[in-house]
């Protein structure tokens, strides 16, 4: 029944990367917010597993809050890829290059 | 058997995180997506947040990724652009980001063995608890009632400590969170209600009007008999038939500039 903190961090930093590396390598604006959110994620994770890890439960407060920020993060993301793509007929993050449409 | 839970959704995380990178079809990402979350949740689970494991799953997988497919599924041909090469510039500096965080993997890896200790705190103290519940305004405070049971059983009532805590300490947090989710709701509304003109749609038809009428010849119809305009339209259409050397096209590449000679 012993979990190891080690492997949640370890695994917490991983996923770190990976969203990190496909906010670099992907171009879909929407596969970027799924990135973030992968990175949003493993925050999360270091969150609870150090809360665990320290018998204190403010690490898990915190990742409420922070779910109910990406919430409503990605509302408004969302909506704005919508708007954008209503005006520009794509989400290709390099098509993007002017702020005014 | 938690060994073997832990294990699974441990590499169903990393997987799933893998895959909604790698995938190409942003549906598929975002399925991937889901197993990384409910693993995470389920890792949750065995961290002592019940909570956050109900909370993750609602949220997550109830709004936030039926949010994502129904983006996906609006916008058409959201497949990334074959053909173009991807900036070089960006592979490299996923290599760097990679090679930066390598010394912070070993470094986990070495102490995997120390922190593999089983090491969790005592609960909370109970009379630290009440006394911070004395300590509040008189009009948040907590029934005390409520407060008994945590001190019986520490870790286990995880809701309960957790809800005890959200509406006292951290109150305040947790209204402003209620002021940035009615704000995002009321831009998300705007956002989507407002009506953009749209540059590449008007762009398109000025062009398409050049084009045809570039491609007809003639004169702008301004007060003119339709009738007239369509003869010699199609006069001009049988003149090309007859002799198959001009190129003539109603739609011309935008590319071709060039038939503006030919007549």
């Amino acid at each position: 029944m012993t979990v190891p903190f080690g492997w949640y961090l370890f695994l917490s930093a991983l996923l770190f990367v990976i969203g990190a590396v496909g906010v670099l390598r992907r171009r879909n604006a929407i596969l970027l917010f799924m990135c973030i959110e992968l990175m949003l994620n493993a925050v999360n994770l270091t969150f609870v597993a150090a809360a665990r890890h320290l018998g204190q439960l403010d690490g898990q407060l915190f990742v409420f809050l922070v779910i109910l920020v990406a919430a409503a993060e990605v509302a408004i993301g969302l909506s704005i890829i919508i708007a954008i793509y209503k005006s520009h007929r794509s989400v290709d993050v390099d098509d993007l290059k002017l702020l005014k449409w | 058997m938690t060994d073997f839970i832990f294990n699974l959704f441990w590499s169903m995380v990393l997987v799933g995180g893998l895959m909604t990178v790698t995938r190409r079809e942003p549906v598929h990402s975002a399925l991937w997506l889901v197993a990384t979350l409910f693993g995470l949740a389920v890792l949750y689970l065995l961290m002592s947040g019940e909570f956050l494991f109900a909370v993750q799953i609602f949220v997550y997988a109830g709004g936030i990724m039926v949010l994502y497919l129904f983006v996906i599924f609006l916008v058409a041909g959201s497949k990334e652009g074959e053909g173009r090469p991807e900036p070089k510039l960006h592979r490299v500096l996923g290599f760097v980001l990679v090679f930066l965080f390598a010394p912070i993997f070993i470094t986990l890896l070495m102490g995997l063995k120390v922190a593999s200790e089983p090491e969790v705190g005592p609960p909370p103290p109970a009379a630290a608890v009440a006394a911070k519940n004395d300590s509040l305004p008189e009009a948040i405070q907590l029934n005390p009632a409520l407060l008994g049971p945590v001190e019986a059983s520490g870790q286990k009532m995880n809701t309960l400590v957790f809800g005890t805590r959200l509406f006292s300490e951290y109150l305040f947090p947790f209204e402003l969170v209620s002021v940035v989710l009615l704000v995002a709701m009321i831009g998300g509304i705007a956002l989507s209600r407002k009506r953009f003109t749209s540059y590449s749609e008007t762009e398109e038809a000025k062009m398409l009007a050049e084009t045809v009428y570039r491609g007809v010849r003639i004169a702008p119809p301004s007060g003119e008999d339709p009738e007239q305009i369509l003869q010699v339209f199609q006069q001009e259409n049988l003149e090309r038939h007859r002799h198959p050397g001009s190129d003539f096209k109603v739609f011309p590449d935008y590319e071709e500039e060039s038939n503006d000679g030919s007549k």
